[in-house]
């Protein structure tokens, strides 16, 4: 069963009682909540997802209106992991990007039987496309339209998870976070329906996000192998071009874009040595004309 | 199985893993979480060769921690080592508390032991000698306000924390083993006169003068953020030091009423009874309890340490968990401060503190980069 087909009254009913559960990525997360923004987010963008009602979940997390005065002056949104709470409280009309930070936040600091490196990743022919980049760097705009116009699978838009042995990237398909001008770019390329509504003025700027494809959450259990590498970088105006990029450069590039890469110790070292035996490494600085980036990608593939 | 006791009832009797249902083994791994405790119970899991009960699907939580541990007790032994070098130089040969102090006794409480500070303890005419080693050294600072640098200096009894910019490790220097506090008299110098060296040479205190200190600093510091994981670590250092020793408890008693700790050992072993059923002649207790002034007041604090000192995490926004906690943080502070002092300080962290966080929010909102 899917969250869609879940009746409003009952997903209300578990949502402020006793948790709903359901299939984040490839993650159960059994989410309490009372805030009107998080129902309706839950259910529009994981309303593909699969309910889970029998075993434990993975993570147990809730986010929470703030109480007493707080509730009427300027009110909260707390994040909370089994009690815990890393984060400052946010206003409360950013519920919705906290919880997906939140779920982010619990990915990188409980999955240490990964390497989980900070960059999107797609799929397409069993090969995995990895882009990593720091933020401006146009790797979700990227990431969005190689899964929503270029037959990409979509892994994860954020978190690349790799096995230890270096030989497998493992799909944790979740809705894609956009950022300010990508917002309306990936707009006009795909299905507005499948946004979420824009919320103004984070810390990041404004966010909305985008439904994973339902292809990707069905084969959220497929791996893929990885074969390519590519750091993008976005400037306006510029001649696109790209380089190869010796491994030895984008080993260190990884280990700095990891999590988790300095407590996996020779363990991590390992699995991005093992990934750097298999792909090819590319920098690729492009001016956001993305037909041209899409016949590109296909380029690099192996035939 | 009382599902708020499920990681109490663990942690007595690691084996009882065997019985447990799948949505038991759900409810350890939240309340693991919700205490820190995560690595710990890999730790006994492994030791005990149960890991075989958890079900394949999960026991990626408890091996997780583990590595984090491990990458932990890794750093911090290097800490201990830059420390000590940083130190040496000026012939100061600091005195390694709590979680540190564990690692290097290799106490069976290390085991799964995750925190963020260093603790020391130099000899107060040491101290600015000792501070100023380290800050030649590359430790400086955090941002700290002038009022928390006053009370820092004046009303605790540890130097504002300073931070290794090389490995991001906070370190706290102590110049008093316990919080000054005006109200229990405590002789706590007495403290460094059994201070024991490690095979290689570093201090640390000794076995019974760490479960008090360690129970000083539970039980007064107002904070219980990690207070079920150190009401844990008490536990295993006894029947550590229990097993080796069957006198041990009366000899801790005989050195609690040296130093004037009657009042918190009594706390500490009255609550490893509640809670974790250790095996002490209540007899014994009840002699302790006669040293102290009891009243009405000590139960009622005896609750709400109870209260506060639980793992489950659905009851933490309960209305009497949020008043014993808030209570026994006026509680630590009255203890702590004169009330013409103890007013106006908790007016400041009511009212400026969190003015100056949310401008400081502001900025940074203003000014990500």
């Amino acid at each position: 069963m899917i969250l869609k087909e879940l009746p409003k009254k009952e997903m209300q009913a578990l949502l402020s009682g006793d948790g709903l559960s359901f299939r984040a990525g490839r993650f159960s997360v059994k989410l309490q909540s009372n805030i009107t923004s998080i129902y309706n987010g839950v259910a529009h963008l994981y309303g593909e997802s699969e309910a889970l009602f029998q075993q434990p979940a993975d993570f147990n997390v809730s986010i929470k209106k703030s109480t007493g005065l707080r509730a009427f002056i300027r009110p909260n949104a707390q994040f909370l992991f089994n009690g815990i709470k890393p984060f400052t409280p946010l206003p409360l009309n950013q519920a919705f990007p906290l919880l997906e930070w939140g779920l982010n936040w619990c990915v990188t600091n409980h999955s240490h039987q990964y390497l989980v490196i900070h960059a999107a990743v797609v799929e397409k022919n069993g090969y995995a496309l990895i882009l990593p980049g720091q933020p401006g760097s146009g790797k979700s705009t990227l990431c969005a339209a190689l899964v929503e116009r270029g037959g990409w699978r979509l892994l994860s838009d954020e978190l690349t998870i790799i096995t230890l042995n270096g030989q497998n990237i493992l799909a944790n398909p979740r809705p894609i976070s956009l950022k300010n001008q990508s917002i309306d770019i990936v707009k006009g390329i795909s299905d507005v329906t499948r946004f979420s509504p824009v919320v103004k003025d984070t810390i990041k700027g404004s966010v909305a996000h985008l439904q994973a494809p339902k292809i990707s959450l069905d084969n959220y259990c497929t791996p893929a192998s990885p074969c390519l590498v590519v750091y993008p970088k976005y400037q306006k105006g510029i001649n696109s071009y790209i380089q190869e990029l010796s491994s030895g450069e984008s080993f260190i590039r990884l280990a700095d874009h990891s999590f988790n890469y300095s407590i996996l110790g020779l363990e991590g070292f390992k699995a991005l040595s093992a990934l750097h035996d298999r792909v090819s490494c590319y920098e690729y600085c492009y001016d956001g004309n993305l037909d041209e980036a899409l016949s590109l990608m296909d380029s690099l593939l192996p035939s | 199985m009382k599902s708020d006791q499920i990681l109490i009832n663990f942690l007595k009797s690691p084996k009882l893993i065997a019985q447990f249902s799948e949505e038991e083994i759900g409810h350890l791994i939240r309340q693991s979480y919700a205490t820190g405790l995560t690595a710990r119970v890999y730790s006994q899991l492994s030791e005990n060769g149960l890991m075989s009960f958890i079900p394949d699907n999960m026991r990626w939580h408890f091996s997780s921690a583990n590595k984090l541990f491990k990458a932990h007790k890794h750093d911090i032994n290097n800490e201990i080592k830059r420390i000590t070098n940083a130190l040496k130089f000026a012939n100061i040969s600091p005195v390694f508390l709590k979680g540190a102090a564990y690692i290097i006794a290799d106490n069976k409480c290390h085991q799964g032991r995750l925190f963020s500070d260093v603790d020391i303890f130099v000899d107060k005419s040491d101290l600015s000698i000792a501070e100023g080693m380290l800050r030649l050294n590359g430790w400086i600072n955090n941002d700290i306000d002038e009022h928390d640098e006053k009370y820092y200096r004046d009303w605790m009894h540890e130097i504002p924390p300073l931070i290794n910019t090389k490995s991001d490790i906070t370190i706290d220097v102590h110049h008093n083993l316990v919080p000054l506090v005006s109200r229990i008299k405590l002789n706590s110098d007495l403290l460094l006169d059994r201070v024991v060296n490690s095979s290689s040479g570093i201090k640390t205190l000794s076995p019974m003068d760490k479960i008090l200190h360690s129970s000083a600093h539970l039980l007064l510091d107002g904070e219980f953020d990690h207070g079920f994981r150190d009401i844990h670590d008490l536990y295993l250092l006894l029947t550590e030091y229990m097993l080796d020793n069957p006198d041990f408890i009366d000899d801790l008693i005989g050195r609690a009423e040296e130093l004037g700790f009657e009042l918190i050992l009594y706390y500490c072993l009255l609550l490893q009874v509640e809670i974790f059923k250790l095996n002490i002649p209540i007899s014994k207790i009840a002699k302790l309890k006669q040293k102290i002034p009891t009243t009405i007041i000590t139960d009622i604090v005896f609750r709400m340490f109870l209260r506060v000192l639980c793992p489950e995490p659905s009851k933490l926004s309960s209305f009497r968990y949020k008043t014993s906690l808030f209570l026994l943080y006026i509680r630590s502070h009255w203890l702590k401060m004169p009330m013409h002092l103890l007013i106006p300080h908790l007016l400041y962290k009511a009212i400026v503190t969190p003015f100056k966080e949310r401008k400081k929010i502001k900025e940074l909102e203003n000014n990500p980069n």
